[in-house]
């Protein structure tokens, strides 16, 4: 029997959690249909926060060319800007997926995605903000078990998504020696309006 | 009511967490994904300098623009005046340019002449464009009549005889 305070605080610690790691699986879930050969793409997934920690992922402008860092959430739940959401839109690949800076689909312009620059494979290449090409540069795996946060592989390079600081970049597997690099690489990826933090 | 609603809501939440097993690390080991598909490397260009013909084929999305039997599309990110191309690297296996050898591109079908013409891409080569858009293949498409890189990443759009999108976007 556990006792009403116990549970209480249990029930505090792993609700954001479970939140989070509920919101992955559905997403994930939906995700894991191949991609059939039809003219008119599926719909997105909009309003989604990459979160790791309190920060969100965040182009540093709302133009081609910018590099993406992670800062510090602004607003909570819904009132998460724009500038810290995006659509997740289905690749070309079975469970992959783009991630649309949502301002660039709300201008009814060039549509602007998470790209590797220079579409580079090394490690270490910085992530920035370009016009979405449905390239595998442009598209991401969640990779690992439970409902927790998720590695994001790069299609194209299979390197993680990493938070670095200043910025992001693609990167291999940290060692073990390393669990503070693997904890810069693990990300939830859910609609804003499951958030609880917020400044 | 009310009261017993949010008691439920708590009651399920409650379930989700002790469920989760979220006293675990976060660090979880990398589990692949089953039966993803990877795409081939390309042992050679998908598109080469060669005479080109423009053509007009029926598809599910009307009157579309083709050359060698397959559906053309632009780059809504590229751009027409001035003409210029910004697909580069990888998006070239994906979208691969129609490319002139630079003799004369032959029309069939009610295409505009004064419409068509040329770009100087960063590697040296000539790719064609309609309307001053740059034209390319989708490496999807398979048979004649195939539109599966309409609206692909939200920036392609299949073409129509005076090189707009058959799909207003």
């Amino acid at each position: 029997m556990i006792s009403r305070t116990t549970l209480g605080a249990r029930v505090r610690r792993c609700l954001t959690v479970t939140l989070l790691g509920t919101a992955v699986l559905a997403v994930s879930a939906g995700l894991a249909t191949p991609a059939s050969a039809q003219p008119r793409p599926l719909p997105d997934n909009p309003n989604r926060v990459v979160s790791i920690d309190d920060e969100l992922l965040e182009p540093r402008a709302s133009t081609a060319g910018a590099p993406l860092r992670f800062a510090t959430r602004i607003g909570r739940a819904n009132d998460t800007p724009d500038s810290q959401t995006w659509a997740q839109r289905r690749g070309r690949l079975g469970g992959t997926f783009a991630l649309v800076h949502t301002p660039s689909i709300a201008a009814a312009g060039v549509q602007l995605c998470a790209d590797v620059e220079g579409d580079s494979r090394e490690a270490g290449a910085r992530l920035v903000l370009r016009p979405c090409d449905g390239t595998d540069s442009q598209l991401w795996r969640p990779l690992g078990g439970g409902s927790g946060p998720r590695f994001l592989q790069n299609v194209q390079s299979e390197l993680n998504m990493e938070r670095v600081p200043g910025g992001v970049v693609q990167n291999d597997f940290a060692p073990r020696e390393e669990p503070e690099r693997s904890n810069n690489q693990l990300f939830s990826v859910s609609p804003k309006s499951f958030g609880i933090g917020g400044a | 009511m009310r009261r017993d609603t949010r008691a439920g809501a708590a009651a399920a939440l409650l379930v989700l967490a002790l469920g989760t097993g979220c006293g675990q690390g976060s660090a979880t080991p990398p589990v692949p994904l089953p039966a993803v598909e990877t795409a081939a490397p390309t042992a050679e260009p998908l598109s080469r300098p060669g005479p080109v013909q423009l053509a007009l084929a029926r598809t599910a999305l009307g009157e579309t623009l083709t050359s060698d039997g397959r559906t053309l599309y632009r780059f809504e990110a590229d751009s027409a005046d001035p003409p210029r191309s910004i697909c580069e690297n990888d998006c070239l296996e994906v979208w691969p340019p129609v490319l002139s050898d630079g003799s004369p591109v032959s029309l069939d079908g009610a295409i505009d002449r004064s419409l068509v013409g040329t770009i100087q891409r960063s590697d040296g080569t000539t790719q064609v464009t309609l309307g001053g858009w740059p034209l390319y293949w989708f490496v999807d498409d398979k048979t004649p009549g195939d539109v599966t890189g309409e609206g692909v990443g939200g920036n392609w759009s299949a073409v129509g005889d005076d090189g707009k999108p058959l799909v207003r976007k």
